[in-house]
């Protein structure tokens, strides 16, 4: 799983295409941007973390709770 | 030359046509919002009853919790931007306490008799200030609840390359917890204060792939050290019962890819993120989340998504112990056994102008099954879940 | 770098990009993206295209209705907002309904009954602009956005080109002008200040290193009757075409503000229009009607 990953990303970053500044349209899209959903995606972080053993991975911002 | 006896009425109209879109939309690529943006959430996250068969316990109802959540976002001056996240959780009902082998040899889950209830206030701050291509971040933030109190401090580094298509970022956050378990003077293992610590380094590349396409990759170290045991489990062995014990370190790398590629032909964007965990109390898991997003007419969306999560166990976990079975470390809390959660869940969002309203559905559901490692047998503590929530979203200019 | 000169025809009237490049390839490249960007603006806001957003404002304002507008029509939006705001009136995106009223192709000067009541079409009061809603309040109105989206055409050329790294360069849609940065050498361009009575003959040689330079005046549309001009830039509170001025020119960082601005003062008049471009502190030269030149 980790190796599919790991080619499928290392074949990704090799076809990066030139993206010229007017051309970033798309990627400016709310649903293209990678903090679109921070309250969503904080609950979910909250409510994940306080039944699995896995936590963090993204952005490192701290934070705890009594999930233990 | 140019004097400029009124500038606030020249710099007003300088600053309207900035405003324009084809002039600004070429100015650096990265820069604070231009906009200050509030966002109001309320949810309510409930779990299904343990099942008859899994517990003993006469009342089977599990943990209900209430939450509210506030975001504040605005630019500070032409360089900054700050952000505040408030959030307001209600809880009650019970939890797992510890496990006995039942009649039939499978372990089962004995619950918490009284019904918890507790409030949770979590109050988080940063400030973003942005140079020509890169910017530093500062976070800090507090989480309040009767029985722990966690405050933590992070500071992150973005670079921009590439002429903005790509970002490199370095990332520190320090925890600091401290546990006050309500109710130790009745449980005679239970400690009255501990303290947890937690410090975590974070490495992120952003690159656009091309128009339609950009991936985020970041790998993570995390260490933990401190009182890692849970103070309110126990574990039943034969005819003694021990606290819940850890070790009181605790080391996990974890790697997160996230792509987001646009789909022309449907005007929709579609969302893969894969998580590989690993730590040193011998859990590897895998989460993989995958989203939808569908832009339909007048300013409609919808949003299916779907999360597979699986787990191995860790080391010093079992389902129920023998004189033979335990060792220094033990615990039976399903949070560290080998299992698997599937969820799927459903948005639907609605803009109008300034506005934006939200209606999400998820639900989720695990089993020993669903991992893909092998387990002898499935805790009996393991949870299934829904989260409905209601998002209210206001950008102002 | 080399010097490469691309003409074309857009917007109504000729237009030129004069860009210092490495090589054709690139130049081409550039005129190539800035042209299109021309055009795309062209057809957006053209009052005869039935798919622009022009056409669709002007039919929500026959009725007296509301239209929602795109995040780039709400900017210009703003802006005419702000222009309206600083010209005690005399910007006015609804003077787009004075085209019923003067026809540059027939020389006849409507009848002072006829002026009278086509002011009462006219007036941005009569409008609420409640980002990014626009509501008309009462029926029978028109929308022109002539007076902004040529200059925004220029800005935007230029905000793409200094993306697409040319630095040296400018740019000419039909007398709007703005230098992206002066020729390698450091030298600035000289733009020539039309005559407004002696097509050929300029009146002036400005240095224009960066920046933008626009100009209004009674010689681009007008029609002479009985030995008076009248020329296409109507004052929104009379009805009539001012006359005070000849032309105005005005310099500014971007095209948009210069455009505005030169209106503006072309509407103010001799006495009232230096006044204010002093006390807004941008640089201008304006021809009176006497031909008397100011700056």
């Amino acid at each position: 799983m980790k190796l599919v990953a790991l080619i499928v990303f290392a074949s990704l970053i090799s076809a990066c295409a030139e993206v010229k500044p007017w051309q970033r349209d798309k990627l400016a899209k709310p649903e293209m941007t990678f903090n679109d959903d921070a309250l969503g995606e904080q609950l979910d972080k909250q409510v994940y973390n306080s039944k699995e053993a896995a936590h963090g991975g993204g952005s490192v911002s701290g934070g705890g709770c009594g999930c233990n | 030359m140019k004097t400029n006896l009124h500038p606030s009425k020249l710099a007003l109209l300088t600053a309207s046509a900035l405003a324009l879109p084809a002039i600004s939309q070429h100015l650096s690529a990265a820069g604070p919002s231009t906009t200050s943006k509030i966002k109001m959430h309320v949810g309510s996250y409930q779990e299904e009853d343990i099942q008859e068969e899994k517990t003993l316990s006469a009342n089977r109802g599990r943990y209900d919790v209430d939450i509210g959540q506030f975001y504040l976002l605005t630019p500070m001056g032409e360089r900054g931007e700050f952000t505040l996240n408030l959030a307001y959780e209600k809880m009650s009902g019970a939890s797992p306490w510890f496990t006995l082998p039942g009649l039939d040899g499978e372990a089962v889950q004995i619950m918490s008799g009284a019904t918890i209830a507790d409030q949770r206030t979590d109050t988080a701050l940063s400030y973003k200030h942005f140079w020509e291509s890169f910017a530093l971040q500062f976070n800090t933030g507090l989480s309040d609840e009767d029985d722990y109190r966690a405050k933590n401090l992070g500071i992150s580094l973005h670079k921009e390359l590439n002429k903005g298509l790509t970002e490199v970022a370095l990332a520190f956050a320090y925890s600091r917890d401290k546990l006050s378990p309500s109710d130790s003077e009745l449980f005679l293992d239970r400690v009255p204060s501990a303290d947890k610590y937690l410090q975590e380094f974070g490495a992120t590349l952003t690159q656009v792939i091309n128009t339609s396409t950009i991936v985020q990759t970041s790998l993570n170290y995390e260490r933990q050290w401190g009182f890692l045991s849970d103070p309110y489990k126990v574990v039943f062995v034969e005819n003694s019962i021990l606290p819940d014990s850890r070790p009181d370190t605790r080391h996990a790398v974890s790697w997160t890819t996230d792509l987001r590629h646009f789909v022309d032909s449907a005007n929709a964007a579609v969302k893969v993120k894969y998580r590989w965990f690993s730590d040193s109390w011998g859990v590897n898991s895998h989460t993989l989340d995958l989203q939808w997003h569908q832009n339909l007419p007048g300013d409609w969306a919808i949003i299916p998504s779907l999360r597979v999560y699986s787990q191995s166990q860790a080391n010093f976990f079992n389902n129920t112990f023998s004189e033979s079975t335990t060792n220094f470390f033990h615990s039976n809390d399903y949070r560290l056994s080998a299992y698997g959660a599937r969820s799927v869940g459903l948005e639907v969002r609605k803009k109008f102008g300034h506005y934006a309203l939200g209606l999400g559905y998820k639900k989720y559901r695990s089993a020993a099954e669903y991992s893909f490692s092998k387990s002898p047998s499935e805790a009996p503590g393991l949870v299934d879940f829904s989260l409905l929530t209601l998002k209210l979203e206001m950008e102002f200019f | 770098m080399k010097l490469f000169t691309h003409s074309f025809q857009a917007m109504g009237s000729p237009c030129e990009f004069q860009l210092y490049c490495h090589s054709q390839t690139q130049f081409n490249l550039c005129c190539l993206a800035a042209e299109n960007e021309v055009i795309r603006l062209e057809k957006k806001y053209s009052r005869y295209l039935n798919e622009s957003v022009t056409t669709m404002i002007n039919s929500a304002a026959k009725d007296g209705g509301s239209i929602t507008l795109d995040d780039e029509t709400s900017g210009i939006i703003d802006f005419a907002d702000q222009c309206y705001e600083l010209s005690e009136g005399l910007f006015d995106l609804s003077s787009g309904y004075f085209r019923n009223l003067w026809n540059f192709k027939s020389p006849t000067v409507p009848s002072s009954a006829k002026i009278i009541e086509a002011l009462g079409f006219v007036g941005w009061s009569k409008i609420t602009w409640n980002r990014p809603t626009l509501t008309f309040n009462q029926g029978g109105m028109e929308l022109d956005f002539g007076g902004c989206v040529k200059e925004y055409a220029v800005d935007a050329a230029a905000s793409l080109l200094k993306a697409m790294d040319i630095t040296s360069g400018i740019i000419d849609l039909g007398g709007d002008i703005a230098a992206i940065g002066p020729h390698p050498d450091g030298a600035p361009w000289l733009i020539g200040i039309r005559h407004p009575r002696k097509k050929d003959d300029p009146v002036a040689m400005i240095p224009l290193a960066v920046g933008a330079l626009t100009s209004s005046g009674d010689y681009e549309r007008y029609f002479i009757k009985d030995g008076h001009r009248y020329c296409h830039i109507i004052n929104p509170e009379t009805g009539m075409p001012a006359n005070q001025c000849q032309s105005v020119s005005v310099m500014a960082d971007q095209a948009v503000v210069a455009g505005a601005a030169s209106t503006i003062a072309f509407l103010m008049g001799s006495k009232k229009g230096p006044a204010w471009l002093k006390e807004m502190g941008l640089t201008y030269l304006m021809i009176d009607s006497k031909g008397k030149i100011d700056r």
